[in-house]
């Protein structure tokens, strides 16, 4: 009885009228929908804030903007707040009458005939790897909020939070989720209560604004590996940001992210790379290992064949190689490898005193030597000052004039060769300068290879 | 990086204090400090000053370190004939104080420029880095770079 009186008290759009009858046909709405509102353009709809007759649009605008979205869906509704209110005060009406239609199952139904009429299909195993999810949340702004700071709990538990923190953090809004908590199972009475209304239908007043409807498409990460060379002195491996400002011209990791992103629609392209160099030491050899997280794609069947020949094509500074799929705990590895691999470079160098063969001779017969090195100057703006020890396993000098030498380094992770050329005041020991008596400078430096293999294996 | 040659006490000798990357000081010996001239004395000893080499700085971004200024004795450095104090010569906090010394007096003398330093500082805090600089450019009288590439 109560729901003829709703009905006829107006508050409800004619959509809402068929779902207070426990109408279960899906035609039957879109029927209602097709038709014209007999809306007043004014007020929307006491029940589902307008929700009802504003899903059509957004839906129709993704999917339109999405031609080539792939995969099986799935579907997660997010109510406002204010209609998760008018939905418990709704159900509290209903009371015995259990057949009404709860808003959500509703636009579940609408939403899922509109996918599957353009060809969508429903996903029954929601951890398949093609399975995106829209998330649709519902906004609303108008009146009737302030019922609900009766129902807001104050905070629990907190004891006298800092002058600083309770300046700082606004006030608890109230979710949904906790709104359903509050006012679910409640009776006609103990609704009126809690809300402090006289009379239920007093809460479903037509609101002023409708509600509307954010979609968005989701999809779990997964995730590439490759091997980067980097042939350019003026590229960063990491996009280089101080204070605001960037500086130098692009970096590895975005002439990397930038197409694969593009190539699959993904909103954003995690970058991992196991080790760096600096911005003007090259990369070389077989590559360094990288791994890329793809986040929230929109085009799957994409071959990375295609995808490493367009990185490649793209410029002359950076080339990848190897790209093929993996699994998240690839990542993990990459960070492990970094610190055990032995890393191999060549160095030319300017040696201030006069190079002699016996310099050479007694530097190429060293065994592997360990080196004691305080964190260098250049980075002690990030590092923490401490001394590390690492193992040199090989050095290889060759001549090239009396005052210039190329050096083959082969030495384990984390050792900064620039330091170990020139000394880095000492503080680096030893080190060329002290193995050569005399100031040592580094003038070029590439990396040959980050993954060599222990010779004695 | 700028080599300037801050004239202090006569007494005291010269200092050469060169700023690497922006924000850590070096200060060494200078060219026309006496301990540096054609037939000086060998260094023997150099000894920090007693709080120092507790202070040194700590950490990512080089908190703490101990505060030095124009009163500070950083080192007291013996030699076969005089005695040096070596003050130092601006505001500052301490870094690093070069621990070679200790094994190596003679490092000093060696490699003044390079292994011999004496201290690395830093500014008390990031914007007086380039106040502290113009100060020292302003008291003294700039040396030509030596020896560079």
């Amino acid at each position: 009885m109560a729901l003829q009186a709703l009905v006829a008290s107006q508050h409800c759009c004619a959509v809402c009228a068929l779902r207070l009858r426990g109408c279960q046909e899906v035609a039957s709405y879109q029927q209602v929908l097709g038709s014209s509102g007999d809306e007043n353009a004014n007020e929307s709809c006491g029940l589902c804030l307008g929700l009802l007759r504003a899903w059509q649009e957004p839906l129709r605008a993704l999917l339109s903007e999405e031609p080539k979205l792939e995969g099986e869906y799935l579907l997660s509704i997010d109510l406002p707040v204010v209609g998760v209110l008018r939905e418990q005060i709704l159900l509290a009406l209903a009371e015995e009458e259990a057949t009404v239609v709860e808003l959500k199952d509703l636009l579940q139904w609408l939403a899922q005939e509109e996918l599957g009429s353009r060809g969508f299909v429903q996903a029954k195993e929601p951890l398949k790897a093609d399975v995106f999810t829209i998330h649709a949340t519902g906004d609303y702004s108008g009146s009737g909020t302030e019922i609900l700071q009766s129902l807001q709990t104050p905070r629990s538990g907190t004891s006298r939070p800092s002058k600083k923190r309770r300046r700082e953090e606004p006030p608890a809004t109230l979710t949904a989720s906790a709104a359903t908590k509050a006012l679910s199972g409640l009776s006609k009475d103990e609704l009126k209560t809690k809300l402090g209304l006289g009379d239920l239908s007093e809460g479903l007043q037509r609101p002023s604004t409708s509600a509307t409807l954010r979609l968005q498409i989701c999809r779990e990460g997964f995730f590439i590996r490759g091997r980067y060379l980097k042939l350019s002195r003026r590229l960063p491996q990491s996009p280089w940001v101080i204070e605001g400002e960037r500086k130098g011209d692009g970096s590895v990791e975005e002439d990397i992210t930038t197409p694969v992103a593009k190539y699959f629609g993904a909103s954003e392209v995690r970058f991992h790379a196991e080790g760096r160099e600096d911005i003007d030491v090259r990369m070389l050899g077989p590559g360094r290992p990288f791994v890329l997280e793809v986040k929230n794609a929109r085009h799957l069947s994409i071959k990375l064949a295609e995808v490493q020949s367009a990185v490649n094509a793209a410029g002359d500074r950076v080339e990848i190689s190897e790209l093929r799929e993996c699994q998240a705990k690839d990542m993990a590895c990459l960070q492990r490898d970094a610190e055990n691999h032995r890393k191999r470079y060549l160095a030319v160098c300017w040696s201030e005193k006069c190079l002699s063969r016996k310099d050479v001779e007694q530097l190429n017969q060293r065994g592997p030597f360990e080196v004691q090195q305080k964190t260098p100057v250049r980075v002690l703006h990030r590092r923490a000052l401490a001394t590390r020890p690492r193992t040199v396993y090989a050095l290889k000098m060759e001549v090239i004039n009396q005052h210039y030498f190329k050096l083959q380094v082969c030495a384990q992770a984390g050792m900064y060769i620039k330091e170990f050329v020139h000394g880095d005041l000492g503080r680096t020991k030893p080190s060329m300068r002290s193995f050569l008596q005399g100031q040592v400078e580094i003038l070029q430096l590439d990396v040959e290879g980050v993954e060599e293999e222990d010779a004695e294996k | 990086m700028e080599e300037i040659c801050v004239s202090d006490d006569i007494r005291m000798g010269a200092l050469a204090i060169d700023l690497w990357h922006g924000w850590l000081f070096v200060i060494s010996l200078a060219p026309s400090h006496p301990l540096l001239a054609p037939a000086a004395p060998k260094v023997t000893q150099v000894t920090f000053g007693a709080d120092l080499a507790e202070n040194e700085a700590y950490g990512k971004r080089c908190r703490g370190g101990a505060n030095v200024g124009l009163r500070t004795v950083l080192a007291e450095v013996s030699s076969e004939a005089e005695n040096y104090n070596i003050c130092c010569p601006i505001e500052a906090r301490l870094v690093e104080l070069n621990a070679l010394l200790q094994e190596d007096p003679q490092l000093l003398q060696r490699a003044p420029e390079d292994e011999g330093f004496l201290a690395i500082l830093q500014a008390r805090r990031p914007q007086d880095t380039q106040r502290i600089l113009q100060k020292l450019l302003d008291e003294s009288s700039p040396m030509p770079p030596a020896g560079e590439l």
